[in-house]
């Protein structure tokens, strides 16, 4: 009896285990995927961004990946500022005024450096913000041309 | 003209045996076509797996291209100088990329490298590659013209195109120099063959690549000999550009050994499996046939083979088995052989059963009688064996009709039927003729007892139609195996004991072996008889018979004699029976008229004008030729028939009136004279004779012999006498012996007399010499007509 009772105690155990394994498991990607909008920027995809450019010659465009993911390829003219190192301090550096056109992106919408970081220019007072939701990923899908280091 | 006739089970056998053999060629057939499509199936499929496979290398081909180009442009130096247009620095920069990438074959095997700014104006191209692609030749020029049209974001993004130029296939990809910030274009030109080479090594299968024009732009070194192996099959996939039509076309050759192997075997499975199939379905139809209808078939068969040998079959029924047709044919069957049971019942008591009495007749008789000695002649039964003739019925028949004689005969029968057991059988011969079995009575008193008996009841009286009828049986008895076991010696022995009993009156007689002796004389005397007329051995004897009334001779009575060779003279009544009885009779009495006539005609001729008389035998009267041979004999002999007498007893008469009427009165017409002969001694009456044309009647010799002595005779011959003379007859006495008797015959008035007193029968030259010397001869009176 007492042999009995501990066999069946196994796949009870096992069953628990893969059910925390589980929930553990998706919950961060629920988590990660950024908001559908921000308010007081602009929401830009591909496209509207490659037009942007056109009318807009001296648009911003900066990069909130960490360098490690920059190295798989980045757009033409971006510059670098992941969204650890985006403070009013780091962005004042590279945006001229609080008015300049400037654009965010960064691996795409489960990405959510560049939404932090246009929350962060936003909060420090910059009002002509693009956010390239889609990012890299976008651009790479839509076959648009990229740099590689 | 054939003459096959199989039998069911062989028809049925070669038909399935047909329908197999054809439904195995149709497997081979359909193997076949199956193979066939199995093939082109395995070919499609491969040309589809071919063409993902191919697009998958193009897509790859071209991303490492572009990737190139993306390369390529990586250098912020080189992007400057596509910005300033600085066409010696592109070129520089695109001749060491080349050379950077055209050591990497494996990838990609690049042909040229092209620069253009936005609007399309050459900047610059590698020196390096292919010598005949240059400015003025760029390949696939639909891609500049395509790329010419875009606008917008649409600009950035990376175009190729397949095209054949001269002959050679060529992969262009242009990819645009920088990102948002767009600045020109980089046109790279490749080979593609190498890549799309290496389609062998991903599929795993041998590959002959070809352009348009035939040309093998690459072949697998294991590429096998594809006519001679029948087990590798060619797929072929063709790689069209959407501008210049078709690039490439690729062969693969596979090997499909293991699926011809595998269709080899399916087939051989389905022959088997037909084969099997086939023969269990003939195993299976044949014992069907057996059962539903060979063996109802074979039982009717036989059936009909008995009933075929033997007619008691009939009737039996078969049992009804097998499908709906045999089993309404075994029916139909049992239907017609009940009712030829039936019919054959019927047949059969008509054809053994005597329709007057009801009696078995005489087929049954003689079946029941040879069942009878067989037993007899294994001496396990013993039977007597009754022959029966009733005396007198005839007369009953010809004087009272037919239709009474029938009544008799059926009263008889049941007479005699009520008097045998019913172990015996009583059967009616035929006419007046019975015969009985009597099995297990064996001794002699008890054979007596039952012949007595029914001798006594058949003498009762019949009455029918108010005529009182007596008639009486004779009976012939035999014993088996006393006196015989074969069917018809016994039959012969009786027939010969009743005739005896008949002809002695004495009711019944037992046979005994001296009656045979009797009866084989007489079978030698029949044979004898016949060539005794051949042989001329019969003589005629002559008696006179004299004319009361003047004293002499007024004609002659004709004797016939036979001259027997061992025996010497025999008289008529020796074999005159046997004449009649073996229908000889007939031509002895022609012969006897001839000879009598002859005669006559001789003494007419000597101036002895008398009379010839002639006995007719009642056989004679039913002799349909008698009045024409009478007529013929009276020609041939010139003998006027006034000379001629017919003498024919009464019973002879009497026996069939009607007829002897008809013959009678023919031959009276003729001229011929009617004597009736032996009168007295029947049953006629004169009365009946007067009817006749008969002109005048000899009193029997047995009434006159003795007249002068019995006064009984003298009387009936004196009444005779009387009642002759009062109806117009002349009256002849025979037996005349003395003087006394002649005496009385003159004072009666008798006509004519005959007797040896006057002449014994003789021949006719000692008749001659009588009648020229005796008293009562010719020269009595010397009187000649």
């Amino acid at each position: 009896m007492e042999y009995s009772k501990k066999i069946s105690k196994i796949p009870v155990i096992t069953c628990i285990w893969f059910l925390l394994a589980t929930i553990i498991c998706t919950t961060p990607a629920i988590a990660e995927t950024s908001p559908e909008k921000i308010e007081g920027s602009t929401l830009v995809n591909a496209e509207e961004f490659i037009e942007l450019v056109g009318k807009i010659p001296e648009l911003l465009v900066i990069d909130s990946r960490i360098p490690g993911d920059r190295k798989q390829g980045y757009v033409e003219g971006s510059i670098s500022l992941p969204d650890v190192d985006t403070t009013c301090e780091s962005l004042a550096k590279v945006i001229p005024k609080k008015e300049s056109p400037t654009l965010f992106y960064c691996n795409g919408v489960k990405c959510g450096r560049s939404a932090k970081a246009v929350k962060i220019a936003l909060s420090c007072g910059y009002s002509n913000i693009y956010w390239f939701r889609g990012g890299f990923e976008e651009w790479l899908a839509k076959g648009y041309p990229y740099l590689q280091e | 003209m054939l003459n096959f006739r199989p039998s069911m089970r062989t028809s049925l056998g070669l038909t399935i045996l047909v329908m197999g053999l054809l439904g195995m060629l149709l497997a081979v057939v359909t193997g076949e076509i199956y193979r066939n499509l199995a093939f082109d199936n395995q070919r499609e499929a491969f040309s589809n797996l071919i063409k993902l496979k191919v697009d998958d290398i193009l897509a790859t081909t071209i991303k490492h291209t572009s990737e190139l180009g993306q390369s390529i442009q990586a250098n912020d130096k080189f992007r400057q100088a596509v910005v300033k247009r600085d066409s010696v620095y592109v070129q520089t920069h695109l001749d060491e990329q080349f050379h950077r990438y055209f050591v990497t074959l494996s990838i990609i095997k690049l042909e040229k490298l092209f620069t253009f700014d936005p609007d399309f104006n050459l900047i610059g191209h590698s020196s390096e590659g292919s010598q005949s692609i240059g400015p003025e030749n760029i390949p696939c020029p639909h891609l500049i013209t395509a790329a010419k049209q875009r606008k917008g974001a649409e600009r950035l993004k990376t175009l190729s195109e397949l095209c054949i130029n001269n002959h050679k296939p060529f992969l262009t990809v242009m990819v645009p120099i920088g990102g948002v910030w767009f600045k020109g274009y980089l046109l790279a030109v490749a080979d593609p063959s190498i890549n799309f080479g290496d389609a062998e090594n991903a599929l795993g299968m041998p590959l002959t690549l070809t352009i348009p024009n035939e040309k093998v732009v690459y072949q697998s070194d294991d590429w096998p000999d594809v006519q001679a192996n029948q087990k590798i099959i060619v797929s072929n996939y063709t790689l069209n550009a959407p501008n210049s039509g078709p690039v490439y076309n690729f062969a693969f050759a596979f090997d499909v050994e293991a699926l011809y192997n595998k269709l080899e075997n399916t087939r051989a499975i389905i022959l088997g499996t037909a084969l099997v199939a086939t023969l269990f379905t003939a195993l299976l139809s044949i014992i069907l046939l057996q059962k539903t209808a060979l063996n109802p078939l074979g039982a009717l068969t036989h059936q009909l083979h008995l009933v075929r040998q033997d007619k008691t079959h009939l009737g039996e029924r078969v049992k009804v088995t097998g499908n709906v047709e045999i089993a309404g044919l075994a029916e139909d069957f049992n239907d017609m052989t009940s009712e030829l049971h039936v019919l054959y019942q019927t047949l059969q008591s008509m054809a053994f059963t005597d329709s007057l009495t009801g009696l078995p007749n005489r087929a049954l008789f003689y079946d029941r009688l040879e069942q009878a000695t067989y037993l007899a002649k294994r001496n396990e039964a013993e039977f007597i064996l009754f022959m029966l003739d009733l005396d007198r019925f005839k007369y009953v028949n010809d004087t009272l009709g037919h239709h009474i004689g029938d009544e008799l005969l059926q009263q008889i029968g049941k007479r005699l039927q009520t008097t045998m057991r019913k172990s015996d059988t009583i059967a009616r011969l035929g006419g007046d003729e019975f015969a009985a079995i009597l099995s297990g009575v064996h001794s002699v008193e008890s054979a007596e007892l039952i012949a007595k008996k029914i001798i006594n009841l058949i003498n009762e009286p019949v009455i029918i139609d108010n005529h009182n009828l007596t008639v009486g049986a004779s009976i012939g008895i035999v014993r088996s195996p006393q006196d015989g076991t074969d069917n018809h010696q016994l039959m012969q022995r009786a027939d010969m004991a009743m005739y005896h009993a008949k002809n002695n009156r004495q009711g019944y007689t037992f046979y005994e072996s001296n009656l045979d002796q009797h009866s084989i004389i007489q079978l030698n005397l029949e044979n004898d008889l016949r060539s005794a007329i051949r042989k001329k051995q019969l003589k005629l004897f002559y008696q006179p018979k004299i004319d009361i009334k003047n004293g002499r001779i007024c004609g002659v009575e004709a004797l016939v004699r036979w001259n027997h060779p061992n025996r010497g003279f025999l008289t008529p009544d020796l074999f005159i029976p046997l004449a009649e009885q073996t229908g000889l009779i007939h031509q002895l009495t022609h012969w006897v008229l001839n000879a009598a006539l002859s005669q006559c005609a001789l003494w007419h001729k000597e101036r002895i004008a008398i009379n010839v008389a002639v006995n007719l035998s009642a056989r004679s009267l039913e002799d349909s030729q008698l009045v024409n041979n009478v007529s013929e004999a009276l020609n041939h002999c010139g003998v006027d028939p006034q000379w001629l007498s017919l003498e024919l007893t009464e019973s002879a008469v009497m026996a069939n009136p009607s007829q002897a009427m008809e013959m009678l009165t023919k031959l009276h017409r003729m001229g011929v004279k009617i004597s009736v002969d032996d009168f007295g001694t029947g049953y006629s009456s004169l009365a009946y004779l007067k009817k006749l044309p008969v002109s005048d009647i000899k009193i029997d010799k047995s009434f006159v012999i003795d007249m002068n002595r019995d006064n009984n005779d003298a009387v009936i011959v004196h009444s005779t006498i009387d009642l002759a003379h009062n109806m117009g007859l002349s009256v002849i006495a025979e037996g005349v012996e003395n003087q006394e008797v002649l005496d009385m015959l003159i004072n009666l008035g008798c006509d004519v007399a005959q007797g040896y007193f006057f002449c014994k029968p003789q021949e006719a030259d000692q008749i001659r010499t009588w009648l020229h010397q005796s008293r009562w001869g010719i020269n009595a009176r010397m009187k000649v007509v």
